[in-house]
Parts: structure tokens; C-alpha cells; sequence
């Protein structure tokens, strides 16, 4: 809830400072000979593909003997239309793929997918672009363990892109996920899962 | 106690002298399902003109991946910055893990560390920007309730993150 009340405020300060996307003309003293240089500025509209990654792992051995090993890598895909007044609607699809292991176990290996409708605010001056995503979609397969048949929740993004090309930015996001994972088999109880990480963003316009 | 120490080092007056810096990032990766990687880093180095980049870093480590424990790591390092990318090749001299529970500490620790991040302009002098951190280290000495022996533990991590860096 604190985080849609944060995500609302910052759509409404975006929207009272947005500005027009207009290429800027430089040096306007010019000889006859000399064309007009145009930077053209970098693509804040039209329909965006914005993969995100993240991984973190941990290992431990002891007399060369592994005693407990983690990993987990999440991919975070957007996919939607910027229109130029910056407002962004779309989906969003997440897969995550990890494994774990304590003592001599053999690794458990967990696969996770969720999706959901987005909208979102991609602001020009300031260059932040922040999103919510209510994912409706989603199951969890922990192997030996059992299944999570639905997972519902928000997520709430927060990036920060810079621009590489007319066409490409990169940068850091930072990702607020409330979840619920219900439906569980084999004996799997309800769950709830809140997680607080950082992304790396690629920002592709058509 | 991290977040104290970042928002310490976010406020504090940034020493800066003539290519000299002194740079906090802060990298995590926490769910609340009991799982939580976070590091503090402090950098103090000396920036080339030509982008080579040589100093020392101290690390304040929490950990609740796999296991439960308190870490901190000394270290050096070389690195190399090109148009706000940047990759930092360290060495680690000396560090301890407390573990949580169980009384156990190790220490002794020696091994390497890879930064690898990229640096965006935020205002005229912050910077923000994705980062990552991979770290192997070995201990050699391990102490339980008190009792100091041997031991051969070897830690591997990898933390993703996002670092703030100010320039003057």
C-alpha cells in the first residue's frame, strides 16, 4: 500500500514537469555553406522492450566438500507502448530459475513465472521511469517439493535509464515485490513472499 | 546497523583531492522469506587521467544466504573506469566471518574480489548505477566459544547492487 502511495506521487510530480520532445537546433549563426546541426534526441515514446536481469549466489565448502550453495537468477520482461505525454501501458513477464543446497543434498532446484498488466510513467526531464505491475498470472515448482499453482501480488519498479542510442538505454532498477503464492501441492501451505532487489535494465523503442 | 552506516556515509562530507576519492556503494539482494545478502563498501583510491584507477576497499557484510553471519574484508585493488564503466580487480588481506549462532568465528580470510558496475550522472556531482560483486575467500583460522584452531573454509558470493558515487 506504501508503495502505491509513493508510486502515485511520483507520477503526479512527473506529469506537472514533463516537457516537450523537441530536437534541438544548434548554432544558429551560419555561413550558406554550413548545414544546421540537429541533435536528435533520444526516444522517450513509442512501444518498449525492457529485459531486466538479477543474480546473486553463495557457495561454502569446507575441506574442499561443499556444505551449502545458493543461486538465483530472475529475468523481468516489460513489454509496452510510451505515449508522449509518458504514460506507459503494458505487461510484464518474470521467470525465475534457481537452486539450493545444504550439507551433502543434492541440489533443489526451484522455477518460478509470474505475469501481470502494467502502467507506468517514463519521464522526460528527469529520466526516471517507474512502474506498477499487478501480476495475475503465475506458478512456482520447487522440485521434490511440490507446486505453487498461483501467485498474484504487485511490483512495483523503479529505474533509472540512460541513454546508449537513439533507440537504447541502460541502467539500474530497483524492484518492490509483494506476493502471494497459493494453491500449493504436496503439501505446500500458502506463503507470502516480499523481496527488495536490484536489476539491470536494457530500454529497446520501436 | 548497515542502514545506519550507509546513510552515514550518503551524508558525510566526501574527501576528494586531486584524483584522490572516497566512494560508499552499497549492494543487496533481500527477500523476507529469511534470505539477504548486503554489503557496505568503502573505496579510498587514487584516479588516473587515463582512467586507471588503484586503492583499497573495506567491506561490512550481512549475509542470511545459506548461513547466517556477520562478515568484514580489507582489501586492495586495481581498476580501470571508460566512459562510466568500470571494473575493480581485488585482493583480499584480512577479514572475518561471525557467524550468527553457534559461537564460531573465522578469520584469516584471503582471496579475490571483481567489481564490475557502470556509473550514471544523477545530479551534477552523485552518481548512481548497477553493480556487482564477486568475491572467493578462504579462511584459516576458525574459533569456537573461544577455542582457536585450524580450519580450510572457502566462501563464495555473488552480490548484485546498486552503488552511489560522489564527485567533486
Amino acid at each position: 500500500m506504501r508503495a502505491l502511495i509513493i508510486l502515485t506521487l511520483l507520477l503526479l510530480t512527473q506529469f506537472t514537469m514533463a516537457q516537450d520532445q523537441t530536437p534541438v537546433v544548434e548554432n544558429q549563426n551560419l555561413t550558406e555553406t554550413q548545414e544546421p546541426e540537429v541533435t536528435v534526441a533520444p526516444r522517450n515514446t513509442g512501444f518498449v522492450f525492457n529485459p531486466t536481469v538479477t543474480l546473486t549466489s553463495r557457495k561454502l565448502e569446507f575441506n574442499d566438500q561443499q556444505v551449502g550453495k545458493m543461486r538465483v537468477v530472475q529475468f523481468d520482461s516489460k513489454v509496452g507502448y510510451v505515449f508522449n505525454f509518458g504514460l506507459f501501458a503494458g505487461a510484464q513477464l518474470n521467470y525465475t530459475t534457481g537452486s539450493m543446497s545444504s550439507g551433502g543434498a543434492a541440489d533443489t532446484d526451484v522455477s518460478t513465472h509470474y505475469a501481470g498488466p502494467t502502467v507506468g510513467y517514463s519521464s522526460e526531464s528527469t529520466g526516471f521511469f517507474v512502474s506498477a505491475t499487478y501480476h495475475l498470472l503465475g506458478s512456482s515448482t520447487m522440485a521434490g517439493l511440490g507446486k505453487y499453482e498461483k501467485i498474484q501480488g504487485l511490483q512495483v519498479d523503479i529505474a533509472y535509464p540512460m541513454t546508449v542510442n537513439e533507440n537504447l538505454k541502460f541502467g539500474p532498477q530497483v524492484s518492490i515485490k509483494h506476493l502471494d503464492l497459493k494453491e500449493g501441492t504436496s503439501g505446500l501451505a500458502d506463503d507470502k513472499f516480499k523481496e527488495v532487489t536490484p536489476y539491470f535494465g536494457l530500454w529497446l523503442y520501436f | 546497523m548497515m542502514k545506519y552506516i550507509f546513510c552515514i556515509a550518503l551524508l558525510a562530507p566526501q574527501i576528494s583531492l586531486a584524483g584522490f576519492s572516497l566512494n560508499p556503494s552499497y549492494s543487496w539482494y533481500r527477500t523476507d522469506t529469511g534470505t539477504s545478502q548486503s554489503q557496505f563498501e568503502l573505496r579510498v583510491g587514487y584516479a588516473f587521467e587515463n582512467g586507471l584507477y588503484v586503492g583499497g576497499f573495506y567491506d561490512l557484510v550481512s549475509q542470511k544466504f545459506v548461513e547466517l553471519s556477520s562478515d568484514y574484508y580489507v582489501g586492495v585493488h586495481v581498476g580501470y573506469e571508460c566512459h562510466g564503466a568500470y571494473g575493480l580487480l581485488g585482493y583480499v588481506v584480512n577479514g572475518d566471518q561471525d557467524m550468527t549462532s553457534g559461537g564460531v568465528k573465522y578469520s584469516g580470510a584471503s582471496g579475490v574480489q571483481f567489481t564490475a558496475g557502470y556509473r550514471l550522472l544523477l545530479t551534477e556531482d552523485v552518481y548512481l548505477g548497477p553493480e556487482i560483486t564477486y568475491r572467493k575467500v578462504s579462511f584459516k583460522d576458525r574459533e569456537i566459544s573461544g577455542l582457536a584452531g585450524e580450519t580450510n573454509r572457502h566462501d563464495e558470493v555473488l552480490i548484485p547492487g546498486i552503488a552511489v558515487n560522489f564527485a567533486f
